[in-house]
Order: structure tokens, then C-alpha cells, then sequence
């Protein structure tokens, strides 16, 4: 019972807790390979990305909206920041797809709060109108730098060793953005608004303010990560991205975030999306077949989303 | 008690929602230090006449003055800036939040580090704890969760913050219901401590034997009409309850009634 509460109140412990487990295990089959620093150097490489998107997507959860978009923002912003450097140079391609994918977020944001119809589905739109741009765009084929320069070498290149500078960004963000949601009015208001829009409603808070600047961050963190993906490979296919809504809706729900909002933490997501590549290339290095990739993490998933809600009714005795 | 300024008047108030009359021309007061009975049975308008009041809904026609000024609050922020507090019927607070957060919410208290502003939370639970303690809340400590609490400590946060934001109303709807016995007692009591102190209430109710034991005066809806308002010295529980089921005040009893004969004095 203690434990439970203590689970409670630090959702991130169930996540810390599987990841230690998922390690042993795949070390354990994988004959050591696993917990070799070149399988860490590389993971931690997608877990940077992927961890991105899933801080601005547990930022959506917790204020009680979705967004399925980001994996198409961060598909777009990538593609864009490809095809624009060459013409315009990296620093103006970065923010000129940085800022598409913000408008993509606050497009979300005005029709779900206009019209009322749930993010579900307008995000559901969102994501397939982008893929759409993106096919129409590529052709289908996949678009590489023609040339290198600082920018990208900043967000997606070596630090030696195998490792990349984008996991300190994603150390960075995972940082400023559990500040911002735990120490600042903004993320008490988020809090708030997925909690109980009505009392925040009557408390004075802007709700419809709070989910549009929620949909902004987070589309502008998957546009982000999509750019440091096109900067880590150079190239950006016009396939990238279209698994990484859902993974990075699994990992935030496996890092103690709720489903129905008001509750998770930043930092518990950032574990989720080091969980799901770990499994990833873990059953691939215990010679597992690839295919059982998306069914095992289908079976944690859920497993996770149920130990959130039991773990948390507990904790908070009802 | 009519004597002195009305807190709160709010004078020919209508408010349509598309063919549904659900306030027409009702006019409102409250005075300082009095606890006011806002009744009717449901779909009555009492809950329309208050979020017309705390700026939820913009009402189609009717003025509202507030401390003598005349005001249009066009948010819940603004008017509880202004200084009234509502405490709502699932008792105002978030459940997955702890309790110094909610006591603060929407007036969370900051400090500045360079050009950023930063929760306040060491002072903010300080503050908080300061007032859990005065309100009867002991044994809990601000950073629990507010899904733990009961009925009757939650009321007690909310009468808490009232008073700690010094509030000029404090406007509870429903306060009573879905609370045991005990904690009914214990938010009537909290009622007669805000009167005690001068602050005046306005308590929305359907029970009028809660309503009865605190309040001064009794302004009674009916299908978005006023039915009566009554001074409780002219009245017995039992008068109101018969106004409120037959839809409009008895003969007997419209010489007691404080508007009409507000009107027939003006006429007269």
C-alpha cells in the first residue's frame, strides 16, 4: 500500500521500474550486446527524437487533448528544412519549418476550441492532410542535404563515440519543460484545464488560451524533432514519422500520464520514449523477429495504462 | 436592512437561450452583511441569474451595478477580481491537484528570477497551510491531493480562499448537496462565519430548511420569473415552500412581498 502511494505521487517510478527490467531481460538474451555502448549510443538516439515529440504530446494529454498530428509535423518540418536549406541556407529553413509547424499546432488548436470537435479527430485530419502535402511533395521518395553546415551538425551530429548531440537536447528539453509544467502559471493551468475545465473555467483561467498555446508547443517540439531526425540522417523519407504519433502517445501513457488528462509528468513521458526503442532493439538483438516489435509493445502499453489507473486510484483513495 | 446601498443590484435582467426564456426581466439585490436565499425549484433561473452576475453569460437586456458602479463583467476573471467568489456545486476544486494548488488557482502567487516568473510554492503552501489551519482543515497538509478530502473540507478550502482573498460576495450554489448530515451542518455554520464577518452571501439552494436556519431574506424564481422576496422575519419555511409549488406568490402573502411594496411605496 505504501508503495502504491508512492507510485502515486511519482508516476515515473512504474516506467523507471519496466525500463529496468526491459534492460535486464534483453541483456540477459541478447548475451551482453544489448548493454554494449554502441546499442546505447544508438538508442539514446532515438529516444531523443522520439522523447521530444512525447514531451509536447504529454503536455496535450495532461491539459485533456490529443494531438495525432505530430508525427506528420514532424515528417513536414523535416522535409522542409531539407528542401529549403539548399535554397535558403539552414538557418532560415529551420525557422521557417519551425514555423509551420507551429501554425500546423495552432490550426489544431483554434478548430478544436471553436468548434468543439474533439482533437481526436481534428488532429486525426490534421496528420492525414500533412502526409498527404508530404507524399505530394516527395513524390515518395526520400530528400537528402545537398550540403552540410553548422545547423545541422548542431542538431543532429556526433559527439564521438557514437553518441549525438541530440540527446542533450532532449536532457534540455525534458528539463525546461518539467519546469515549466510543475513551476510555472502556465503549467499549473494546464494542469487545471485537463484536471477540471470547469472549475478552471470559473477560477478565471483562459481555457481556450491554455489548449491553444498547448497545441503550439507541442507541434513546435515535434516539428523540432523531426529537423534533428532529417539532421541525424541527412535525408528525410517521405515515410518519416508515420509511426511516431502513436508511439509517442504510448510512451507518455506508459510514463504515468492519463489518458483523461490532469495528471503526469514530464520527465515520466521522457522514460516512456527511452522504453520503446529499448524494446524495439532489444527483441531484435535477442534474434526475436522484427514483426514482434509493435505487438509487444502493444501488450505494455495497455498493461502500463491499466497499472496507471489502478496505481492512481489508490493513491488518491477512491 | 434596506436602508444603505445594495452590494449587488441587478435591475430587469433577461436572458434568452435561443427559444428558451430563461430570465425574464428579474431583478436582483443583495445587501452588505446579508445572507440572501436564492430558490426555486429546477430550471428556475437561479443559476442563469448568477452566471449572468459573475460575467459566464452576457444577459440580453437588464443592468448590473456592483458596489454602487454600474458593471458588465465579461469573464468569471474579472468579475471575481472584482471580489466575488463562487463556490460551485461540485465544490470548485480539481481533484488530481493538491490542495495548495487549488487554493491559488488562477492567483497563483510568483516569484521573479530574472525575467521569468516562477510558482511561489514554498510561500504558497506556507499561506495555504496558514489558512487550513484557521478554517479547521488540521490534519491535513496542503500538498495532498484534493480527490482525499471530504465534502465538508473541501467547502472549508473554499470558504478559506474566500476569505483570504477578501472577498466582497462569496456566491455558493448548491453547497448542500451530495454532503452527509454532518457536513451540511458544518457548511451552514461556515455561512453564519462569513456573516459573522460581514460578508455577505448569496445561498442557491432547492432546500429550504438549510436555506431557512441562515439567510435574511429569500428572493424566490420561478420559469425565469420572480416569484417573491421575502424578508424572513415576514415569512414561515413553509410559505416559501407553498410559493415555490405553485409557480407564483398566494394572495395571502403578496402584502409581505419586499418588491411589490417597494413598487407601492414609489407609486404612492
Amino acid at each position: 500500500m505504501n508503495f502504491i502511494r508512492t507510485m502515486g505521487k511519482r508516476p515515473e517510478l512504474g516506467v523507471l521500474i519496466s525500463l529496468g527490467v526491459v534492460w535486464l531481460a534483453f541483456v540477459f538474451l541478447s548475451g551482453g550486446k544489448f548493454a554494449g555502448l554502441g546499442n546505447i549510443a544508438a538508442l539514446l538516439a532515438q529516444s531523443a527524437e522520439l522523447g521530444i515529440v512525447t514531451v509536447g504530446v504529454a503536455f496535450t494529454l495532461i491539459c485533456g487533448e490529443i494531438d495525432l498530428s505530430v508525427g506528420s509535423v514532424y515528417g513536414l518540418s523535416g522535409l522542409l528544412f531539407v528542401l529549403l536549406s539548399s535554397k535558403l541556407g539552414s538557418v532560415p529553413a529551420f525557422l521557417i519549418a519551425l514555423g509551420i509547424a507551429c501554425l500546423a499546432g495552432l490550426i489544431n488548436g483554434l478548430v478544436t476550441v471553436r468548434t468543439m470537435v474533439p482533437s481526436l479527430i481534428v488532429t486525426l485530419g490534421m496528420s492525414m492532410f500533412l502526409r498527404g502535402l508530404i507524399y505530394f511533395t516527395t513524390g515518395g521518395f526520400t530528400r537528402t542535404f545537398t550540403e552540410m553546415d553548422f545547423l545541422i551538425d548542431a542538431l543532429g551530429g556526433q559527439l564521438g563515440g557514437g553518441f549525438y548531440i541530440s540527446v542533450v537536447w532532449f536532457l534540455l528539453i525534458v528539463g525546461i519543460f518539467t519546469v515549466i509544467l510543475r513551476m510555472t502559471r502556465y503549467g499549473n493551468f494546464v494542469m487545471a484545464v485537463g484536471g477540471n475545465k470547469e472549475v478552471a473555467k470559473a477560477m478565471g483561467i483562459e481555457v481556450d488560451q491554455v489548449k491553444l498555446i498547448t497545441f503550439v508547443l507541442c507541434a513546435g517540439l515535434a516539428g523540432l524533432a523531426g529537423m534533428i531526425s532529417a539532421s541525424r540522417f541527412h535525408s528525410v523519407a517521405a515515410t518519416t514519422g508515420t509511426t511516431t504519433a502513436l508511439e509517442a502517445i504510448a510512451a507518455a501513457v506508459m510514463g504515468g500520464c492519463l489518458v483523461t488528462g490532469g495528471y503526469g509528468t514530464i520527465p515520466g513521458a521522457a522514460l516512456g520514449a527511452v522504453l520503446i526503442p529499448a524494446v524495439g532493439a532489444g527483441l531484435v538483438m535477442s534474434g526475436a523477429p522484427a514483426y514482434w516489435y509493435q505487438a509487444f509493445i502493444g501488450v505494455v502499453l495497455v498493461g502500463a495504462a491499466v497499472l496507471n489507473l489502478v496505481v492512481h486510484r489508490r493513491a488518491v483513495g477512491q | 436592512m434596506s436602508s444603505g446601498q445594495p452590494l449587488v443590484k441587478m435591475i430587469n435582467i433577461s436572458k434568452k437561450f435561443g427559444e428558451v426564456q430563461a430570465l425574464k426581466r428579474v431583478s436582483f439585490e443583495v445587501y452588505p452583511g446579508e445572507v440572501v436565499g436564492l430558490l426555486g425549484d429546477n430550471g428556475a433561473g437561479k443559476s442563469t441569474l448568477i452566471k449572468v452576475l459573475t460575467g459566464l453569460y452576457r444577459p440580453d437586456e437588464g443592468e448590473i451595478h456592483f458596489e454602487g458602479r454600474r458593471v458588465c463583467f465579461s469573464s468569471p476573471r474579472e468579475s471575481r477580481d472584482a471580489g466575488i467568489e463562487t463556490v460551485y456545486q461540485g465544490l470548485g476544486l480539481v481533484d488530481l491537484m493538491t490542495i495548495s494548488r487549488n487554493f491559488f488557482l488562477g492567483r497563483e502567487l510568483t516569484r521573479k528570477v530574472g525575467p521569468l516568473r516562477f510558482l511561489d510554492m514554498k510561500r504558497m503552501n506556507q499561506e495555504c497551510e496558514k489558512v487550513l489551519h484557521q478554517i479547521g482543515v488540521r490534519r491535513r497538509s496542503p500538498d495532498t491531493v484534493t480527490a482525499v478530502l471530504s465534502g465538508g473540507e473541501r467547502q472549508s478550502i473554499n470558504i478559506g480562499r474566500a476569505m483570504y482573498f477578501e472577498a466582497k460576495l462569496v456566491i455558493m450554489d448548491e453547497p448542500t448537496n451530495a454532503l452527509s448530515v454532518r457536513e451540511t451542518e458544518m457548511v451552514l455554520e461556515f455561512i453564519q462565519r462569513l456573516k459573522e464577518h460581514g460578508l455577505p452571501v448569496v445561498f442557491i439552494t432547492h432546500n429550504i430548511y438549510h436555506v431557512y436556519q441562515v439567510a435574511d431574506r429569500f428572493t424566490i424564481l420561478d420559469r425565469g420569473e420572480k416569484t417573491g422576496d421575502f424578508a424572513k422575519k415576514d415569512v414561515s419555511a413553509e410559505d416559501i415552500i407553498e410559493v415555490i409549488r405553485l409557480g407564483c406568490c398566494p394572495e395571502r402573502l403578496q402584502h409581505k412581498r419586499r418588491d411589490i411594496a417597494a413598487v407601492q411605496t414609489v407609486l404612492a
